[in-house]
């Protein structure tokens, strides 16, 4: 069954950069660059793993975050953000989130991440 | 022989009371006692002078028309004295002595009449005692009850008054009353009692106690006069005693050894007044001052005593107490004060007093005041009788007096007042140079008696002897309390000066503490901004750093699977990874840029354009978190606005924290605007305002009043440390500008800031 990925982030680059790994990884990819875009496309189908950068220009990761395990708990959720703030962590920690990167983070250890939460 | 004697008591009598009224007279002619007195001493004299030549009459009708003239005189006698007595005791009496003058101008008309004096007869050894008439004893019978009347009014006088007056009317009554009996022993051989009058002689008597009373109770006010008087008086009886001895001698006892006849005896008589009239004259002198003048004997020493004292004295407090002791020992008197002039010269206060009960009310005396105006120009001790007295003949309140040519004025009655709230019998002023420096205060005699002319006079010379010593002491104390003065100021000045000391370490630690706490909240405000200035580093940063690590990592994935692929297939990630390396640079050179500009240093010539624009970059890191992209910001910034002179890097911080606030202000909507206008001050060419505007959501006025608070923030718990804004108001009051605050909710905030223009610059552009 091929899981579905949904990456969030405002940074074009780093979107393309994910998709193109894990399309090659077969698995299938969303992604949105914008809080709206992202509650746009889980409204649409369901990820099995959503990856969400904290920063994003119209709204908070984190809310993004909180529709996603309100759609389904069971989706797995990766956060990212390039400013470390304890708070932040605390908080998303609290909404479910699965596993917290701080960027620059390792394909490797995000591939690592993202095998052990879908498998 | 007999006739002889009794004629030169007569002459006698005539010479005194004729001097005495003569003088009163000319001296007292002002008050009307004086007047009344020598009235009656001129009767006296008349009765006298005619007694004399009437005893010396060698023929019948001579000596009847000489005693006629003689009770000319004493008919005079009785109303004179009786208006001196009610003049003198100041009883009205004016029906009663009209009636006295009139009834004395009745027996005047008939003296010369039979009616009065019918003829003369050989009566004893007298050769023409004149046989009285009947309207003779009428007159006497008038003489006898006026004399007794005026006796008996002075008698009770004596028990109303006290003091000088007391003093005075014990004289007068009992020289009066002396020399009437001694007159009345002239009535005996009228009636035929064979009793010559041979104390005719004590009429003179009240014109010595008289002069007494002048010179020792001031009776009459003359002093001086009366010496002469009576040497004058005792010379004259000298020479006429001298006259009659030589001529009884020639005629009664010479003349029965050898013939000298009338021109002889006249020529022992001129031997002896030659021989005898200087020690005489000595003798009379100093029986005048023993007796009359005594005390200025005992004064001589006194004020030896007193000068050598007081030459010795250094305190004016020691020397006013001694003055004051000697004076009230020596002259047993109640009470004595020295007033003394006060240091400003404008009012004289008591020194030291002695003998005053403890509740003794005096205030100062000004040097406006009749009492030291008086005693500054009249130059004279002053005692309260003698106040009266002028009070009394000046109703004017002006006195005028011989050889001056202008009368002055003075208020004898603020005078009275003054001298009896210093319980003051007399004062005596002492004088330095022409200046008035101090007044004696002297109180009742102990006695009762009061001052006399002679104690004034040496009292004031005992003044005039301290005035000297007291001026010593007064500049020896001054210069003591100088000196004290000095040293009061000195321990205060050192007493300040260690408070000084102690406040000025206080404030240092005060300084040290406000540094400290100044340095502490730059670093608040430099973590917060470095804060800030690391999350959007990291944002910046780590993006493209995510990417490169990426591509990396792909790259190397790719790699295992084909190690033999070739770089054309990858130079895709190799672009990619080129571009974010780009980004980083260009992050970093930002950074860098603006750190080495903020280590230039302090207060520099900036241009303000470029200040704002260099913070921008800053602002947008800042910025980065919040999402405000699409915020215009407009500048109005004339290219030929002056240099500011400034702190670069806290200026920046300045325009860093507006920035902040004013894209958090413009968060909640979609129209962002900021425009930064500057322009030079229209009141004050050397400053620069720059108006910081943005059409954000505004604030409340309370929020407009706390916004420079040290941590007073509207923004959300974690958010906002509230140091921002104050840190800003600190920044630019230490460039001597300042900052305010102009908002109103939901229509945006103006911030409007003031800067120093550049100084060399602005001088530059005046020349």
């Amino acid at each position: 069954m091929v899981k579905r990925l949904l990456i969030v982030d405002d940074e074009e680059g780093i979107v393309e950069e994910i998709a193109d790994f894990f399309k090659d990884e077969g698995f299938e990819v969303q992604s949105a660059h914008t809080g709206e875009e992202a509650i746009q496309s889980l409204r649409t189908q369901l990820p099995h793993l959503i990856m969400i950068d904290l920063k994003l220009p119209d709204m908070s990761g984190l809310l993004v975050l909180k529709v996603a395990k309100e759609l389904n708990p069971r989706i797995k959720a990766i956060v990212n953000t390039g400013y470390v703030d304890q708070n932040m962590v605390e908080q998303a920690e609290h909404l479910g989130c699965d596993v917290f990167l701080h960027k620059p983070f390792d394909l490797m250890k995000l591939k690592e991440e993202v095998d052990r939460l879908v498998a | 022989m007999g006739e002889a004697i009794f004629s030169y008591t007569g002459l006698i009598n005539a010479v005194t009371s004729f001097a005495l009224g003569a003088f009163v007279l000319f001296t007292q002619w002002r008050f009307k006692t004086a007047r009344l007195f020598s009235v009656f001493s001129f009767a006296v004299g008349y009765w006298a002078s005619f007694y004399y030549l009437w005893l010396s009459a060698r023929d019948g009708a001579f000596a009847l028309h000489y005693i006629r003239q003689a009770m000319l005189g004493a008919i005079l006698i009785p109303a004179a004295f009786t208006s001196f007595v009610f003049a003198f005791l100041e009883k009205k009496g004016f029906a009663f002595n009209l009636i006295n003058w009139l009834l004395a101008a009745l027996f005047l008309s008939f003296s010369f009449s039979p009616l009065f004096i019918t003829e003369v007869e050989p009566r004893m050894y007298f050769h023409f005692w004149p046989v009285p008439g009947p309207l003779f004893h009428v007159m006497l019978a008038y003489f006898v009850v006026n004399v007794i009347a005026a006796h008996t009014f002075l008698w009770k006088a004596l028990g109303r008054v006290r003091g000088i007056k007391q003093r005075q009317i014990q004289y007068v009554f009992l020289g009066t009353l002396l020399g009437f009996i001694g007159g009345s022993t002239n009535y005996f051989l009228w009636y035929n009692l064979p009793i010559p009058p041979y104390l005719n002689i004590l009429v003179s008597l009240y014109i010595i106690t008289v002069a007494y009373a002048i010179a020792r109770y001031k009776l009459m006010n003359i002093e001086i006069v009366i010496r002469r008087t009576l040497v004058f008086a005792g010379l004259m009886a000298f020479v006429f005693a001298a006259f009659a001895a030589a001529t009884f001698i020639a005629r009664e006892i010479l003349s029965r050894y050898l013939k000298l006849g009338a021109y002889g005896s006249y020529a022992i008589s001129i031997f002896l007044v030659v021989l005898g009239y200087d020690p005489i004259r000595n003798l009379l002198l100093n029986l005048t001052d023993r007796y009359l003048f005594q005390k200025k004997y005992d004064y001589q020493k006194v004020l030896k005593d007193a000068s050598r004292g007081m030459a010795r004295i250094e305190s004016l407090a020691h020397l006013t107490r001694l003055v004051i002791h000697f004076v009230t020992m020596r002259i047993r008197i109640k009470n004595a004060a020295a007033v003394i002039l006060d240091d400003n010269y404008q009012c004289f206060k008591v020194a030291f007093a002695r003998g005053y009960g403890g509740e003794w009310n005096y205030s100062v005396i000004p040097v406006e005041h009749s009492l030291i105006q008086y005693l500054s120009r009249e130059k004279e001790a002053l005692d309260l009788e003698k106040v009266k007295e002028l009070q009394i003949s000046s109703p004017l309140r002006g006195i005028r007096r011989k050889g001056e040519s202008q009368g002055r004025d003075y208020d004898f009655h603020a005078i009275e007042e003054k001298m009896n709230e210093l319980q003051a019998a007399c004062v005596v002023p002492s004088f330095l140079g022409k200046e008035l420096r101090s007044i004696l205060v002297l109180g009742e005699k102990k006695s009762g008696d009061v001052y006399s002319e002679a104690d004034l006079s040496v009292l004031f010379t005992l003044a005039q002897e301290s005035a000297i010593a007291i001026e010593n002491a007064r500049l020896y104390d001054e210069a003591l309390n100088k000196s004290r003065e000095l040293e009061k100021i000195n321990q205060q000045l050192e007493e300040a000066s260690r408070r000084l000391i102690l406040a000025l370490n206080d404030a240092e630690d005060a300084n040290k503490r406000l540094l400290d706490t100044q340095a502490q909240l730059i670093h608040e405000q430099k973590m917060a901004t470095l804060g800030r200035l690391a999350a959007s580093v990291g944002h910046e940063v780590n993006n493209p750093l995510t990417i490169l690590s990426m591509n990396v990592s792909r790259m190397i994935l790719k790699y295992r699977k084909d190690p033999n692929i070739r770089v054309a297939d990858v130079s895709e990630y190799f672009e990619k990874m080129e571009s974010n390396i780009q980004r980083i640079k260009a992050v970093v050179n930002t950074l860098t840029g603006l750190l080495k500009k903020s280590e230039k240093g302090k207060f520099e010539a900036l241009s303000l354009k470029l200040v704002i624009e260099e913070t921008l970059p800053l602002v947008q890191f800042q910025t980065y978190l919040d999402n405000l992209t699409g915020t215009e910001v407009e500048f109005d910034i004339p290219a030929n606005l002056p240099l500011i002179k400034g702190d670069l890097e806290r200026l920046q911080e300045v325009f860093l924290n507006l920035f902040t606030n004013a894209y958090h202000a413009l968060a909640t909507q979609k129209d962002r605007n900021i425009r930064v206008s500057a322009r030079v001050d229209e009141g004050n060419s050397k400053q620069i305002i720059v108006d910081f505007k943005d059409n954000g959501c505004g604030m409340d006025e309370e929020t407009a009043n706390r916004i420079f608070h040290y941590g007073y923030t509207t923004k959300a718990e974690g958010k906002g440390s509230g140091i921002g804004l104050y840190m800003c108001r600190y920044i630019l009051e230490i460039h001597g500008g300042e900052i305010k605050v102009k908002s109103k909710k939901g229509e945006g905030t103006t911030f409007s800031l003031t800067l120093p223009v550049y100084e060399e610059q602005a001088a530059r552009v005046a020349r």
